[in-house]
Formats: structure tokens, sequence, C-alpha cells
């Protein structure tokens, strides 16, 4: 066979489907006809590699009669999806390109993320001439960025779009229904591409091209042609296809795309916008949190105001040297307040230093803010994501935000992604109702999200209510209690139920939906949030709605620690998983197998680890009653850590252990402590996930340890 | 499979060891290592163990607000005992790797001198015949003025106690 490429493979598997016989022979001639497809695709990924295995997989359990079925209908799919996903072509960008590649993405982005916020705003009321003359820049300013690096298919799509944005700028329609919906639509799409672009340079290799911005450019071209057109005297459905496009000119085949497609493509989004242009405002009015008449007001100020303020672009690292050097200075400075040479000596100097103090704080705070970025962008995501996921589910949503404007370390707003994703459309899908039953409970038929951010305290709120109809209690810990995960459910809060959704494998989309709708992701946001040291609250009330409050910590790079010695070693223990410290009395300890050590705290046994023992330190206190015992917590579970003391709490910056120390994986990192020397951070999930793993295996692997 | 210190590898490669080295003493032998690879040197600060780390991985360091790892070499050159020097210096080399610079430090007994080392002056490393671990860490064997320097290949000692060279 040797090496056949992608498209002959499935050619071949094509003639395989129309000839074998629904027997065993031909099922396994298909299975080697996949396997070759998928060993040939080997190596890059891409829709048709997924394609293949899933088919194959599937093949395995399916019956002859199915399985000529399924190979056939995959193929189908996979002749559709063009060659380049198949076999990546390496390419050679030089620095230059590469440089060009990245403003152009950077800016790109920059332009989508405002074209999607004017377009969500445009959605809310009519458009203004300023917002049209605006996304029309967008769409043009990226056609011609990607004219200029040759990237055709998105100088086809922006064009078109471009085009869509002129017929409204000169009036010949309106910025809402189809058109907006077409927009929108282009802008989810070139972001696609933006993002497939990024990939392909940082692997070397060639664009992919996108199917189904070929698809789009048709319907675009067909919304085009079916606008009056004075100068053009050409037919309708020709007349688009020509004249713009020279300079990327898509193949004929995708050409003949458009004309099948301008009846789908309207019957999709004709739904919606008939409805949407006239109720708005009495929708929006009926809404208490969304006044209308200032948002008008706000869509346009903030515009003026990106404009105005300048900024300069730093390269990430730079920023985070200097925050870690400023961290130095900190300590440094503390060192030498609290030197015992300079205590005893005069006030001039004791002033000098406290001066000192405050300016090496106040250049901390301002390290820390070149780090921090407005949570706005992420929250803009998120109101683009209930709209998509409200109208997939039939529910009529809309997003309101507040305090966008808050910062937050830009790490931080990355991860907050994803939860923030689980957590919308868990509320679009399950917690806001259907429009019918919304007004038979005496609702308006709109749902709202509020999406809300705010400093308070030493923390970030985030803040996602829905007025859907609210977590179901009974029903919650009925499904606990099937599943053993609660013995005496009258005892407990609401709060504590609903905690219970957070559990790993109460979210599994079919039981939750059972139970209150509830809980799909859930363990995922509950682990994303608490890999950030921070926390999540929920408040429901039945029938009312339901809000998820994030407490997260300003800053990712320093953590409360609270620092103990073992043996002449010191480590960090995050202050966050610690629940208590306590010396232990002889009664309070007892053993299993004389290995696993017990610790009987108000009536809860904890499992003991030695940390002497664990981490081979020398030198620790053996005697439980004469050392110290931190109770730590993780995922609910708790280990009692055995230590020789605790010396004292401090906030410290963490740093990465970085490569050359193994995989190092009971720290989470390493922080400098006030003395100069470098303390260990423990990794508690990690630890007390070993003490669970001993605590199952016990009973077999006592006596193997003790034989050693 | 080491192609370092083949005795057949022939003077081209010999050739491109010449040039200038920072020489240091680790127990009773002297040592070079490339200068272009060194970045500082720092008396020794207080070593920070980490449980489970590597053989020859003495700890981490404080370099100046970075946690950088330390290298013990006597692990890696088979040399027993402890150091007995009364001024150890920590050598702290920078690598260029695929995945962006990678420093670390090197512990070594005392440091020498930086020396201009001549392709006329150095020899393959003899083999010893029994697959020696210290051996396949020196590139080269420079002799002048009596003595004799053994020019040390840091990257592969490096990428063995898994730093990510090899990653």
């Amino acid at each position: 066979m040797g090496t056949r490429s992608p498209a002959a493979l499935i050619e071949h598997l094509a003639g395989l489907v129309l000839s074998v016989d629904a027997d065993a022979t031909g099922v396994a001639e298909l299975d080697r006809g996949l396997a070759e497809l998928i060993d040939s695709l080997q190596g890059a990924p891409s829709a048709q590699l997924d394609l293949s295995l899933e088919t194959r997989r599937r093949l395995a359990s399916a019956q002859p009669l199915d399985a000529i079925k399924l190979v056939s209908d995959a193929v189908v799919v996979l002749q559709q999806q063009p060659a380049p996903a198949a076999a990546p072509k390496r390419v050679v960008r030089d620095s230059e390109t590469l440089e060009l590649v990245r403003d152009f993405l950077e800016e790109s982005g920059d332009g989508l993320a405002n074209a999607d916020e004017m377009l969500l705003a445009i959605e809310a009321s009519a458009a203004t001439p300023d917002q049209v003359n605006a996304l029309f820049r967008v769409f043009h300013t990226i056609k011609g960025v990607a004219g200029f690096l040759e990237l055709s298919e998105i100088v086809s799509l922006s064009h078109a779009t471009e085009s869509v944005m002129n017929e409204v700028r000169d009036g010949r329609c309106k910025l809402a229904g189809e058109s907006l919906e077409l927009v929108f639509k282009a802008t989810a799409l070139l972001r696609g591409m933006l993002d497939a672009l990024k990939k392909a340079c940082e692997a070397g290799i060639e664009l992919a091209s996108e199917p189904e911005a070929q698809v789009h450019i048709g319907r675009l071209k067909a919304f085009l042609a079916k606008m009056p057109r004075e100068e053009d005297a050409g037919p309708p459905i020709t007349a688009p296809g020509k004249p713009p496009l020279v300079q990327a000119a898509p193949p004929p085949a995708v050409v003949a795309a458009p004309v099948v497609q301008p009846a789908p493509a309207s019957a999709v989004v004709a739904v919606p916008p008939v409805a949407a242009p006239a109720p708005p405002p009495a929708g929006f009015q009926a809404l208490p949190l969304a006044p209308q008449p200032p948002e008008v007001a706000e869509g346009q100020a903030p515009v003026a105001a990106t404009k105005l303020r300048e900024t300069v672009k730093v390269d990430l690292e730079r920023v985070d040297n200097m925050v870690e050097m400023i961290g130095e200075l900190i300590i440094v400075e503390s060192m030498l307040k609290h030197s015992r040479e300079l205590s005893t000596q005069s006030l001039t100097l004791r002033n000098a230093l406290g001066q000192l103090g405050k300016i090496s704080r106040d250049l901390q705070n301002a390290a820390m803010r070149m780090r921090t970025v407005p949570v706005h962008g992420v929250f803009q995501k998120m109101a683009r994501l209930t709209r998509e996921v409200g109208k997939k589910a039939g529910k009529d949503v809309v997003l309101v935000t507040a305090g966008e404007g808050t910062e937050m370390d830009r790490a931080m707003v990355e991860r907050l992604e994803d939860p923030l994703v689980h957590m919308v459309r868990n509320a679009c899908d399950h917690g806001v109702e259907t429009p019918e039953v919304r007004v038979a409970a005496g609702k308006p038929a709109t749902g709202v999200l509020t999406l809300s951010a705010s400093h308070k305290g030493g923390s970030i709120i985030i803040e996602l209510s829905d007025d859907g109809a609210g977590l179901d209690r009974d029903r919650i810990l009925k499904k606990a209690v099937e599943k053993g995960l609660v013995q005496n459910p009258a005892a407990l809060t609401d709060a504590e139920v609903f905690q219970l959704i957070f559990a790993p494998g109460f979210s599994t989309a079919a039981k939750v939906t059972d139970i209150s709708g509830r809980g799909v992701g859930m363990d995922v946001v509950k682990r994303n949030i608490e890999g950030m040291r921070g926390r999540v609250l929920i408040e429901s009330t039945k029938g009312k709605g339901t809000t998820f409050r994030l407490v997260l910590p300003l800053t990712l790079a320093i953590i409360d620690g609270m620092l103990i010695k073992v043996g002449k070693e010191r480590y960090l223990v995050p202050s966050l998983s610690i629940v208590e410290a306590l010396q232990p009395t002889r009664e309070m300890l007892s053993s299993m197998g004389e290995r696993d050590e017990l610790l009987s705290v108000r009536g809860q046994v904890i499992p003991i680890l030695r940390l002497s023992q664990q981490l081979a330190i020398e030198g620790a206190r053996q005697d439980p009653t004469t050392a110290l015992i931190v109770v730590v917590e993780s995922v609910g579970k708790r280990v009692g850590l055995l230590v020789d003391e605790v010396i004292a709490q401090q906030q410290v910056v963490i740093k990465a252990l970085g490569q050359g120390v193994g995989r190092a994986e009971f720290y989470s990192g390493a922080a400098i402590l006030s003395d100069g020397c470098i303390g260990l951070i423990l990794n508690v999930d990690k630890l007390c996930g070993l003490i669970t793993y001993r605590h199952r295996v016990a009973s077999g692997d006592a006596h193997r340890e003790e034989q050693r | 499979m080491d192609t370092h210190a083949n005795p057949g590898a022939g003077a081209a490669q010999l050739e491109s060891l010449a040039g200038k080295y920072m020489t240091f003493r680790v127990g009773g032998e002297e040592y070079g290592l490339e200068i272009l690879k060194v970045r500082e040197l720092i008396g020794l600060l207080e070593i920070t163990r980490v449980p489970h780390a590597p053989q020859g991985v003495k700890g981490v360091v404080n370099l100046r607000g970075k946690v950088i790892p330390v290298v013990d070499l006597r692990e890696h050159l088979g040399i027993d005992g402890a150091s007995a020097s009364a001024r150890p210096v920590i050598i702290v080399v920078q690598l260029q790797t695929p995945n962006g610079p990678i420093t670390t430090g090197v512990l070594v007994d005392q440091v020498l001198e930086v020396r201009n080392i001549a392709s006329a002056q150095i020899e393959p490393p003899p083999s010893f015949g029994r697959g020696d671990e210290a051996t396949r860490f020196i590139l080269g064997i420079a002799k002048n003025d009596k003595r004799v320097v053994l020019l040390l290949d840091i990257d592969l000692i490096l990428s063995s106690t898994n730093l990510s060279l090899a990653a």
C-alpha cells in the first residue's frame, strides 16, 4: 500500500462501501480501510481524523448491515471536508511575516471584540451611524491587512461582510434581523479563523481552509444579491460573485453554494429577527436591571473613551520580570527593617526606612496593576454565548453585565473563562425557563442573566444570577440520598444542599436534568475555581432564580501560607486549605494495622500523614503528642499532617519551581522566605490524594508495607 | 550511542572543542566548562532540599528572586565523599534549549581560572570499557603545564537529570 494520500484512501473507502458484502468479512475490510485512513491522517489533528476514529470505534460494535451505512455516512462527510486539514503543509514563515501576523491577530482580535460589543448593543437598540461606520472599519481593516498577508479566505469573508455593512451604511438595508445575524456569524467565523491562523503559525504549517467560511460567504452574497442596486444591471444572483471579489475569487465549486444556500439561511434566521426589532423597548423596560436609555448613552461613551486612552504594548515576560523583582525588593526591604542592627539607630533612619517601605509597596501595587486586565473581554464573550445558547435552547435570554471595569490578574481572567462558559450554559439551558413557562409563572418572557464583578475586601466577587426556576432542594436531596452522599438529609442547610451539585458524578447531564436541571460540568467549575484558590457559593430561591457567587483572590501571584517546620526543613501550607492545627493527646490517636495512624477530633476520624516519612526528612519528631498536627482539607477529604511546629503565617510570592527538579508533584511552587531562603509550598491536593489512595488499598497493602 | 566520547570521532570534533573554558575543581580533579555557557558565579547560598528530586539534584536556591535548581557534580562524576572545600561555589550556567533558555546552578568545590584551550591540546577521553558512567560526561581531555583538564559535557549532565533539554 505504501503511502497513499488521505484523499485517495477516502475514495478507496467509498469504493469499499459499494462493493463489500454485509457480513463479517465486509466489516473487516471496511475496518482495514478505515485503519489505513487513520494512519495516513495521523499526526495532524483534524476533523477528518476525529471522525475516522469515531467511525472505527462505532464500527467495532455495529451489525454488518448498519456497518456499511455507518461507513458510507462517514465517507460522505469525509469527502466534503477539504483536503488541507488532512495534509497540513509545512510552511516556513520568516520572522518579519510572523511579526506582521502577530500584529494582525492582535488588532483584528481587538476589532472583533469591539464589533461584538457593538452588535450586541445594536441588537438591543437600533444602530447609530457611528456604530455602522465603526463596524465597517473593523471589517475593512481586517480585509486590508489580510490581503497584504495573502490570507485569501479571510479577505473574502471580511470583504463580503464589509459589503453588507456598506449596504447598511448607504441606507439600502437596516442592520437588524437577517443582516445582523449574518454579520454576527461572520465575526464568529473570523475569530475562529484567526485562532486557526495563530495555531498554524505556531505549528509552522499552512493555514487550513475553513469550509464554513465559504458557506457563509455564499450566504452573505445571497443576501447582497437581494439588495436593490442602482449601478449594477447584471442578474442579481451572479452579480455579487464577480466584481468585488477580483483579488480573492473563491473556487468555482463554492460559487454554486450560495444558490442553494439562501433559502435555508434566511429560514433559520427569519424567526427571531421578525420579533426582534419591535419588542426590545417593551421587553427591556420591563426588566428591573436593564434601564434602556442609559445603555444607549453608554453604548457610545466607552467607544470614545477607549480611543482616547493610549496604551503601550509590552512583552508580558518583561512585566512579569519586573513584578518579580519588585517582590524581591519588598523582601529585602522587610529584611532591612527587621534587622537588629538598624532598629536601635536614629529616628531619621527609621523614618527613611518607613518611607522606603511605603514606596516599595506602592511600587508593588503599580506593578501588580500592570498584570491586571478588566474582566470586560470575558464578560462580552459571555453575552455572546448567552445569545447563542439561548437561541439554541429556544429561550429568550439576555445577559446584563455590571462592573466590567473590575480588574483582575490577567492569568485569572483567562482561567475564569471556562467555568463561566459552563455556568452561563447551565443558566441558559436549565436555569431559565422557556418563554411559555415563564409567562405562565407570571414572569416576563425574556429571562435575564446578570453577570457582575466587584472588589470586596481582599477578594474579587464574580456573580452570575438568573431569574429562572431556582434549584430544587428536595430533588437534589433525594438524589443525593440515593447515591449515598448524604446520611442525614434533614440536618443540611440550603447552602450545604446546593454544594452537592458540585459532587463529581452528580453532574452527568441526564441524572441532573432529572433532579433540578442543573449541574452539567459543575464539578469542572468548582475545580477550576478552587484551582485559583477561590470558592463557589450558591444562593437559590425556588421559582425566583439562582445566584452563583465566585469568590476569588486578587492575584494568583501571592499566597497566604502557614510556615511549618519538620526536622530542619521548612515548608509552606496554603492557609486556605488549613482547617485547624492541634497537639493531639494520647486518647485522640489510634492506628490501623500498626501502620496507618488515625486522629479522632470531635467524632471525626482523620488519617494522619507523616510529612517526615513522605518527604524523607531526617530528625523530625516522631511522637505525635509532642509534635503538632495540621489538619488540611482538599476536595472534601481531610488529612492530618504531622509536623514539628508551626512557625508563622505569612504572605509569599509564588514562584514556579521550574524544571530540573523532576516531577516534584508534592509541591505547587516555591517561595522566598523572609530570610532569603526558599520554602517549598506543599500541594495539599496531592498529599490528600495520596492518603485516599492508601486508604482504599490499605487492606491489601498493609502487610506489604510491614514487610519493608 | 555515545557520539561524544568516541575515540575515533576525528579531529573535526576535537577542533570544535577549542576555546575558552572556566576551570574548577571537584574532588581531586580539574574540570572545564565552556565559558559561553557560564552566566555568573555565586558564593554558596543555603540550598533548599527538594524531596523526591532526581539523583544529582542538590536542591534549589534563590538567585535574586528566581528559583533555580542546583546540580551536584559529585554524583554525576562518581566522586565519593562530601565536599571538603571551605569555599564551595555555584556556577550558574545558562543553556539554550528549544524551549527557551534554562538556568541551573552547578555546585563545585573551587573555581580556578578562565583558560584558553587550543585544539592541539585536546585529546579524546579514553574508554575504560566498563560502560563507565563518569566518562560519558567528558567531551575531551586537555593537557597543558603538566595539568589535565577534563572538559565537561554540561548539556548531557543536565539533560540526564531530567532538565528540560530532554523534554
